[in-house]
């Protein structure tokens, strides 16, 4: 499980307790997918 | 000061608590005759009732309430994290690989999910939108129900940092697994580690960092891989191995230049067939030791 990104309220949470989050990570595609 | 209590009247003594048997009639007494309440005054009903009606002393006989004086030490209040915390939820957008097997027109799936850690218990759930016309099994909610890291404790919050290096560092990757955040094909390790925190991470890492395909120099290493069965972790010691042999022995180098020329679909650039074994190291190393047999 990959966590990607986050929302408003809790990348705010977290950068209050001290784990500040970074950018928002690109959800890969699968080729098979269409 | 006396009070008169009970339907009789009886006198209870200054110091002594309103309580039954603490009251005591009054000897001296004559008159028992009982108060006149109810009356009609111009044919209207009204009532005399003695303990409504105002007292006949001064107002400054009556005592003030005592009130017990305020502590000086200020306690800071704390609430509970169900207090605290109530209806408070962490929403993370994630995804997870899972593999095909079924099907020869693909390999693996991406799925897209959302992961909702709840801070007033610690626990979380992980929800799967609906996607239409996906045709996947139970594409609503994938596992609805709060996840804990055992029976009774829940997972902490702390387990998702590994969460926040995915987010922070694209390129460093996962912490446990040393795996590129991008690039993890690996969805069952790095979902366990997940859950269970980085401790599962840091003893289960993935030696094998971008999932890709094998190259030439891993065919050996595959083929004891296979040959011995060792779960679908890439293990270092049989590549470590496999890289000795393939160095010094023409064996491994042989099968390789064959595997090399021959370009098969099966040991190409096709990630379907990565965990494929390569059968002619295991011809190579059987016609070998025919041979050494024969000659002896």
């Amino acid at each position: 499980m990959m966590i990607t990104d986050a929302d408003g309220f809790t990348r705010a949470f977290m950068e209050k307790i001290g784990n500040p989050l970074g950018g928002a990570l690109p959800t890969p595609q699968d080729p098979y997918t269409k | 000061m006396n009070r008169s209590v009970g339907s009789q009247q009886s006198v209870v003594p200054s110091g002594l608590p309103v309580l039954p048997g603490n009251g005591f009639k009054d000897p001296t007494k004559t008159d028992f005759k009982k108060r006149h309440i109810f009356d009609v005054s111009n044919g209207i009903t009204v009532t005399h009732d003695p303990a409504a009606e105002a007292p006949k002393g001064p107002i400054s006989a009556v005592e003030p309430p005592k009130m017990m004086p305020k502590s000086e030490v200020s306690v800071a209040p704390v609430q509970p994290a169900w207090v605290a915390f109530d209806r408070k939820v962490l929403r993370f957008d994630c995804y997870f690989k899972e593999s095909v097997h079924e099907s020869r027109l693909e390999n693996y799936r991406i799925r897209k999910c959302v992961l909702y850690y709840y801070l007033e218990d610690d626990s979380m759930h992980v929800s799967e939108p609906k996607c239409e016309n996906s045709g996947i099994p139970q594409a609503r909610q994938r596992p609805a129900r709060r996840a804990h890291r055992r029976e009774t404790s829940p997972l902490p919050l702390r387990s998702l940092r590994s969460a926040r290096a995915l987010l922070a560092t694209r390129r460093a990757g996962c912490p446990g697994c040393r795996t590129p955040a991008p690039t993890v094909h690996r969805p069952p390790r790095v979902c366990q580690g997940e859950r269970k925190g980085t401790v599962f991470l840091k003893r289960h890492r993935v030696p094998k960092p971008d999932g890709g395909f094998y190259g030439v120099g891993d065919l050996t290493a595959a083929a004891r891989v296979e040959k011995g069965a060792s779960g679908g972790c890439w293990p270092t010691r049989e590549r470590r191995r496999g890289e000795r042999e393939r160095e010094g022995g023409r064996e491994g180098e042989a099968a390789c230049a064959a595997v090399r020329a021959r370009g098969c679909a099966r040991h190409g650039r096709s990630e379907r067939h990565r965990d494929a074994l390569p059968p002619p190291l295991l011809l190579a190393r059987r016609s070998a030791s025919r041979s050494t047999s024969t000659r002896a």
